[in-house]
């Protein structure tokens, strides 16, 4: 039985995809990785399911605005969106974000800059490059032909999450994976025409995170984007946060700040108070230069982590990485997620292309020769060595069980060096987070 | 008023089928009550003409309200438009 008054639940992220020319609706689940596909006309008729109107109200809504077909194929959609999981009843209420106070002091990614090649591979990984409502009317305004979005917002932007409301954040169609905005010579066309000021505010400060702690803002970066990885070292790149900026209200207005939650688990049966977590982390990066091959030093942490908990007064031994048990899993989902990707996504499309790369990698580690060909490391881990403490200082394992989360990244450094490429690191990465291959 | 009862087995998609290609607009949905039965109301394309589609323990009919000459009209529309469904 669908809901009564049914709309998109939080965790269902639609999307506009053109594929080889053949435009379509994606509905992502954001807990489970599925999606559901639906040509645009369906989409048009579950749009006006919001959560304020039952059913008959629904087609009427749905009949204001032309689309209507027959009413038994909008009851059908919602019984697919239903069955997999994707619908609510009634309103969504979410309760008011947190904010970091305005004097809450950075603390910031040191010896960082970011020299961006400007080829934009960032803008053709992700499932979500988001607007503001503002961006996204500054947008359409600027490139009105684009999707024909001048017109009609709908067609080239999609709520954020579930069935959205007029001040949530949009998510921007995509072009065979590329933001639509994305010029082809990989220059953003926004940025051409208006000047950086017109690009959304999340790409003005990719790939930059910030976390208020309780103590401090940090300031990190994810480590998504080959370009972050050949800034490491070099200097003269744009700064993480504006010059000369201090304090959380000197960050870019609008800038989303998550907040480092009350308590992590340091293991699936434990909880800390988050000022121990950044203790830890903080004496935890104090070790990571001396700590030699980054892979086992994770592997190390882990154990020692489970062992001992959050206090650790010196650095764990190095030891043996027993990643063995991990692969399996990692290639069932590296595979599930490559055909996925088949069955949707263009051949070109840059998500498509390197979820066959990790499936050959995670391929690779299944083989004892290929797993011990990676554990072996290589000469120069400097890039590892900064992953780890761009992970560390913007506490990006905070939300998972900190063993658990330590042993993955082991095995993301591992799935990176069975790679071709000197960044494949980043599109591990980018994989993990941006399209649900994390574990 | 004109009344234009509909075929026996004349399913909701027919129906839909039928508004869709007539350019009808569904405007209400009334659901049955003690007093009153089911109804679609539909308004024609040129907003002159409404059409109940009322549900009378599944009799299925039309009924026209409008300007005399445009309740014939859409009568013949409506009634051309099920003969070709069949």
């Amino acid at each position: 039985v669908i809901p009564v008054r049914p709309r998109l639940a939080e965790h269902a992220l639609p999307r506009r995809h053109l594929v080889d020319g053949v435009e379509m609706v994606v509905i992502h689940d954001a807990r489970s990785g599925a999606l559901v596909r639906m040509d645009p006309r369906t989409w048009e008729m579950i749009a006006s399911a919001d959560g304020t109107r039952d059913v008959d109200a629904l087609l009427l809504a749905v009949s204001r605005r032309g689309v209507l077909r027959r009413a038994s194929e909008v009851r059908a959609a919602l019984a697919q969106l239903h069955e997999a999981g994707l619908l609510a009843d009634g309103i969504a209420y979410a309760p008011p974000a947190a904010e970091a106070p305005g004097d809450r002091p950075l603390d910031v990614l040191a010896g960082f800059t970011l020299t961006c090649d400007g080829r934009g591979a960032c803008c053709a990984t992700y499932g979500s490059v988001l607007f503001t409502p503002l961006e996204a009317a500054r947008a359409r305004s600027l490139r009105p032909e684009v999707l024909g979005a001048g017109e009609r917002q709908a067609r080239g932007f999609l709520p954020e999450r579930g069935a959205g409301d007029e001040e949530g954040a949009l998510a921007v169609a995509l072009v065979d994976g590329r933001c639509a905005y994305l010029a082809a010579d990989g220059r953003c066309s926004l940025h051409a025409l208006g000047g950086a000021e017109a690009k959304p505010r999340g790409c003005r400060v990719y790939p930059a995170t910030f976390v208020d702690d309780g103590e401090a803002v940090r300031v990190s970066v994810g480590v998504e984007c080959a370009c972050v990885l050949a800034s490491v070292g070099r200097a003269g790149g744009a700064p993480l946060v504006p010059e000369g900026a201090k304090v959380r209200a000197d960050l870019l207005p609008g800038t989303r700040v998550a907040m480092l939650p009350e308590t992590v688990a340091p293991t699936a049966n434990e909880r800390a108070p988050r000022a121990s977590f950044v203790a830890w982390s903080r004496r935890v990066l104090a070790w990571i230069d001396g700590a030699g091959d980054p892979l086992a030093f994770l592997g190390s942490l882990a154990a020692a982590v489970e062992a001992r908990g959050l206090d650790l007064p010196e650095a764990p031994a190095a030891g043996a990485v027993d990643l063995a048990a991990m692969v399996p899993a990692l290639v069932a989902r590296a595979e599930a997620r490559a055909a996925a990707a088949d069955g949707w996504r263009a051949a070109a499309d840059r998500s498509r292309l390197a979820s066959h790369a990790i499936v050959a990698a995670a391929r690779r580690l299944a083989q004892p020769a290929g797993l011990a060909a990676a554990l072996a490391g290589g000469p120069s881990r400097e890039d590892e060595r900064f992953y780890l403490r761009a992970l560390l200082h913007g506490h990006a394992l905070a939300g998972e069980v900190l063993v658990e989360a330590l042993r993955e990244r082991a095995l993301r450094l591992a799935l990176a060096r069975a790679m071709p490429g000197p960044h494949a690191l980043a599109e591990v990465e980018a994989m993990m987070r941006g399209h649900g291959l994390a574990g | 008023v004109i009344r234009l009862p509909l075929a026996e087995g004349t399913t909701r998609d027919d129906v839909d089928d039928l508004a869709s290609a007539l350019g009808l607009r569904l405007v209400n949905i009334v659901p049955r009550t003690d007093a009153f039965p089911a109804q679609l109301v539909y308004v024609t394309n040129d907003g002159a003409t409404a059409a109940h589609l009322v549900d009378h323990e599944g009799a299925l009919t039309w009924i026209l309200r409008g300007e005399e000459s445009d309740e014939a009209r859409w009568a013949e529309a409506l009634r051309q438009a099920a003969e070709g469904a069949s």
